[in-house]
């Protein structure tokens, strides 16, 4: 059987490897050619490059990518508490209130968040609701996140079995104690790589603080941008370095941490198939 | 009131501008998307880094720096895109990071066993392929296809900051000219709010047709 089987596997062996050389060949020469337009158009000077290094700038980008930080951790915490009230609202007993949490995340979530830094910016103030560009962004993002974090919660809480709150019941905790002590820790367990998941879409949707000027990342690179004398390439490179690397470390947790805690409730599946949930 | 009946003509094309821009970029991700999914899964290691090494870049930058590069960055290296095009290819490139990884955590949902079981029936690879495995993992990933297309609706509010004129945009734009537009934007939401019921509806109506009753 083996020697049968030799002749075909070597060729299959060497039919892959050609493969894979000419896909590799054939991806470089794609860059390749990016490299080469950037290089005729004048973009790879070194004299381009260099103000890059220079401490200042540096000192610049991180406290946008510290603005961006900011922004993002203080809307994680205001979408992560509104997430979990509305997903609780939306799972209790009482019929009014969950479907009024129904709507409410729904149209979370239906408005996009441009849309509604939009109007605080320019419609809220008429209202006499003034707020500094950081708390547009941060209200609009968590509106936003709250719905998103509702619906992750809701279904956590659904997949968590049934008999963990009747327990909790039976021992005679009251619904908010037993929402705390009992259902959360553990759907919150479950939930904590997609939580971060959600978290790291946070953290770029922080990026729309470039319309409203909060001095985050991407605004800190427009106006490097400008300050470099039109260094687009330049300057959006390095942004664009900072926030892959921060949110690849996050990426990188959430995997981590999905390892760590595979052995765990059945909410855990409902957990790693949310992860895969685009939002903007 | 006014700030609304003057101007329907310009919502109007706003909204068509919106949901055009949302059909071509849903499709093209799907698209692009499926083909970087495939590539993930496949025997070749060549494209399943490729895939792996898309994703990891272009799911990690925020959607708005992708469009700005499209925008700004490309003409300084002596390729320029149309406005409005730029958004297109930016939201399809972007939102086809995240189809890859719905297609690849499908694919992952559909036992190894199926594709043994099919081989072993004497069908061929190309036909297992498409016989048994695509058709259960349609069936997984329409759910967060549905939501995806719901992102990329709402993502396209975000050509407003290079000056498309779609939803948000026009919005923005006849702001300016009116004292009081609450209601230009309550108009607005509500049409988006519209948008996603009935993305919401098409999805489950797919969902449920091709639902296997068990």
């Amino acid at each position: 059987m083996s020697t049968l089987n030799r002749p075909f596997r070597s060729r299959r062996a060497r039919r892959m490897l050609l493969i894979d050389v000419g896909i590799w060949v054939a991806f470089g020469l794609l860059l390749a050619g990016v490299v080469l337009q950037a290089g005729r158009a004048g973009e790879l000077d070194p004299e381009l490059w260099i103000p890059l290094a220079d401490q200042a700038i540096q000192q610049f980008l991180l406290t946008g990518l510290l603005g961006t930080i900011g922004a993002g951790a203080t809307a994680i915490v205001f979408a992560v508490v509104a997430g979990i009230l509305l997903a609780a609202a939306r799972l209790s007993a009482n019929r009014i209130l969950s479907s009024v949490a129904g709507v409410v995340s729904e149209v979370c979530r239906a408005l996009p968040i441009l849309f509604v830094i939009y109007f605080l910016l320019m419609v809220a103030p008429s209202f006499g609701l003034r707020m500094p560009p950081f708390w547009q962004v941060v209200v609009a993002i968590a509106i936003h996140g709250a719905g998103a974090f509702c619906e992750l919660f809701r279904a956590g809480m659904l997949a968590l079995p049934k008999g963990q709150s009747e327990a909790a019941a039976s021992l005679g905790l009251r619904g908010s104690q037993a929402l705390r002590t009992i259902v959360l820790p553990q759907v919150v367990r479950a939930l904590l790589p997609a939580m971060i998941s959600q978290s790291v879409q946070i953290l770029k949707e922080t990026s729309l603080g470039y319309v409203v000027s909060y001095p985050e990342l991407l605004r800190r690179g427009q106006l490097l941008a400008e300050h470099l004398g039109g260094g687009f390439l330049q300057a959006y490179a390095e942004v664009a370095v900072l926030f892959i690397g921060l949110n690849l470390a996050l990426t990188g947790l959430a995997i981590w941490l999905e390892r760590k805690l595979s052995p765990t409730t059945s909410a855990q599946a409902v957990g790693s198939s949310l992860r895969f949930r685009g939002r903007a | 009131m006014n700030a609304v009946t003057d101007n329907l003509g310009f919502l109007a094309q706003g909204l068509l501008t919106t949901v055009v821009v949302a059909i071509l970029s849903f499709t093209g991700a799907l698209l692009l998307g499926t083909a970087l999914g495939v590539a993930r899964v496949s025997a070749v290691r060549s494209l399943r880094t490729i895939a792996m090494l898309y994703v990891a870049i272009v799911r990690n930058t925020p959607v708005l720096l992708l469009l700005i590069v499209l925008v700004f960055v490309l003409p300084s290296i002596d390729i320029v895109i149309d406005l409005a095009p730029a958004l297109v290819l930016g939201l399809t490139l972007y939102f086809a990071s995240y189809v890859c990884e719905i297609v690849r955590s499908g694919v992952a949902t559909v036992g190894a066993g199926q594709m043994e079981a099919a081989l072993s029936l004497g069908l061929s690879q190309w036909q297992a392929v498409v016989r048994v495995i695509a058709p259960q993992t349609f069936r997984v990933i329409v759910q967060p296809l549905g939501t995806l297309a719901m992102a990329v609706t709402m993502a396209t509010s975000i050509g407003a900051v290079v000056g498309v004129r779609e939803l948000a945009g026009t919005v923005r734009l006849l702001n300016g000219q009116y004292a009081n537009a609450g209601l230009l934007f309550g108009v607005a939401a509500l049409l988006y709010i519209v948008l996603a019921l009935l993305i919401a509806r098409l999805a489950k109506a797919i969902e449920n047709r091709v639902q296997v009753s068990s």
